[in-house]
């Protein structure tokens, strides 16, 4: 067969006959590459749970009832994919309260516990680098975050000359992270965690860009959890399983703090260095420690605001 | 001018603005507030009486006659007791009678649950740290019933500094990226360069 037309075939007979090859090429093609794709058909969702998630609205968009079954297809999907039963909730935020931390500097040993507490609560991919919490090993007599080492890995800590300052997301008040994105797939709450809405990101990573204190962080491949490891109790805008290519960041444990647990972090920390809670309590030890003790911001000069608070025992 | 008239009184009877000032030093020192800490939310301490291995210490102590003099001891006490320097001994904190106690400097006796109570005997500012969350470990929920860690739950109480213990491991290395180790770049910071512009030297 040839594929020029020949000096005595009319061109409209060419062109059928090439349309008809080309329409069975493409769907044989179609047929033998499909399944072929790592994942089963639809991202391991129905048919109808693939339409419903690409035209799923934006969070603050979606009333009740679509949100409901947003949280459904995400159960869906967990289960078809890892295998296990997960619950989504959508636990709203407790009126009259807005989060805050401090950590006393002075107690952090550089143990690392809340790290491997967070990668285990949150759901971060096991062979990715995403860790929310970044534990710093700084010289003492200085906040140069120049000189600081994150990889560090002695035998014991801590080490003689060293302090320990971990960084995480600063919750901050004024959020440029926020400001940054261009589709409003990250915002403040009502209890000022800033959240993301995973499936509305569309992966630009400006906000980590914009971000001061590295506290967002990019996935570039499917996290991969086991099953056994994955933690089943989530919260849409926090911990439940996230696709590739979108950002993701610390939420204070957003599906633990609105019931009133404690952040992984601080549950964790064998030190007692966290403080967690509620800023607009006057009783709550937050407020103590911000009232009483000598208290420093990260980067404050930036004017973000941050509702993160480093203290020391002096 | 009403101000060069305040001015022009000021410096003509200085000596009634001293007076003035003398008089009223004693009355601000007297005003001068005690930082009065805030009431702070109540608290319960985790209990750790049951998981002592020897307690009731009483046990032993029923048949053992009470020696005050300070001594080497052996097991199943410590021999050496480095809280203090050697300034204390056991009874300082222990009840001579009922060993199943502590006493406070004030002869009450309080149980093991309660030790925060002599450990704040010395440590004033670290216990009022402690009763309201500046110091210490709260287990439980952030919000509602507050339940902490009693001082002996993590110092040892003859032996207070804290041991130091391995980390957890560090963070993975980026796929295709060297170890840390190896790129870890010796390059001046901008720290240093300011350093060096004011010092007019090498920064080290």
């Amino acid at each position: 067969m040839s594929t020029n037309p020949q000096p005595d075939q009319p061109l409209d007979q060419y062109r059928r006959g090439f349309l008809k090859k080309l329409g069975l090429v493409g769907g044989a093609a179609a047929a033998t590459t499909l399944p072929a794709v790592g994942h089963p058909a639809w991202g391991g969702s129905t048919l109808g749970d693939a339409v419903g998630d690409f035209f799923q609205s934006h969070y603050k968009r979606m009333d009740p009832e679509e949100i409901e079954a947003a949280l459904g297809r995400i159960e869906r999907r967990a289960k078809k994919r890892l295998g296990v039963e997960i619950q989504v909730a959508n636990t709203p935020p407790i009126p009259g309260v807005v989060f805050g931390y401090a950590i006393n500097i002075s107690k952090c040993q550089g143990y690392r516990r809340c790290v491997t507490a967070c990668v285990e609560e949150n759901n971060q991919g096991r062979d990715s680098q995403v860790q929310y919490i970044r534990v710093l090993q700084m010289d003492k007599g200085g906040m140069n975050l120049e000189t600081s080492e994150h990889y560090y890995a002695p035998e014991t800590v801590p080490v003689d000359g060293k302090f320990y300052l971990p960084v995480q997301c600063q919750q901050c008040d004024d959020p440029p992270c926020v400001k940054a994105c261009p589709v409003q797939a990250t915002w403040m709450e009502p209890d000022g965690i800033v959240v993301i809405d995973y499936n509305w990101c569309i992966g630009c990573r400006y906000c980590m860009a914009a971000c001061p204190y590295w506290a967002r962080h990019f996935n570039w491949s499917e996290p991969q959890i086991p099953a056994e490891a994955l933690n089943p109790v989530t919260h849409y805008l926090g911990n439940r399983p996230r696709p590739r290519g979108v950002v993701e960041k610390c939420t204070f444990c957003i599906q633990r703090t609105r019931l009133g647990r404690q952040p992984a972090c601080q549950e964790a920390c064998p030190t007692g260095a966290r403080v967690f809670g509620n800023l607009l309590d006057p009783d709550s030890e937050i407020r103590y420690v911000l009232e009483n003790k000598t208290v420093f911001r990260l980067k404050e000069d930036l004017g973000t605001e941050p509702k993160f608070w480093y203290y020391t025992d002096v | 001018m009403p101000g060069s008239n305040t001015r022009s009184g000021v410096t003509r009877w200085p000596w009634a603005l001293i007076l003035l000032l003398i008089g009223a030093l004693p009355a601000s020192f007297a005003q001068a507030p005690e930082a009065a800490p805030p009431a702070g939310p109540g608290f319960s301490v985790l209990t750790r009486q049951d998981n002592l291995v020897y307690y009731p210490c009483m046990h032993c102590h029923q048949a053992l006659k009470t020696n005050a003099s300070p001594r080497p001891l052996y097991a199943p006490h410590l021999r050496e007791q480095p809280h203090g320097g050697g300034t204390f001994w056991c009874l300082t904190c222990h009840a001579a009678e009922d060993r199943n106690q502590l006493s406070l400097l004030t002869g009450d006796q309080v149980g093991f649950d309660d030790a925060y109570k002599v450990c704040a005997q010395c440590h004033a500012p670290r216990a009022r740290d402690w009763r309201h969350g500046g110091h210490g470990k709260r287990v439980g929920n952030w919000q509602g019933e507050r339940t902490i860690l009693g001082c002996p739950q993590c110092h040892n109480p003859h032996d207070p500094v804290l041991v130091p213990s391995p980390p957890d491991p560090a963070p993975p290395v980026r796929i295709g990226f060297p170890p840390p180790s190896e790129r870890t770049v010796k390059h001046h910071t901008v720290w240093d360069t300011l350093q060096h512009d004011q010092n007019g030297k090498d920064a080290p």
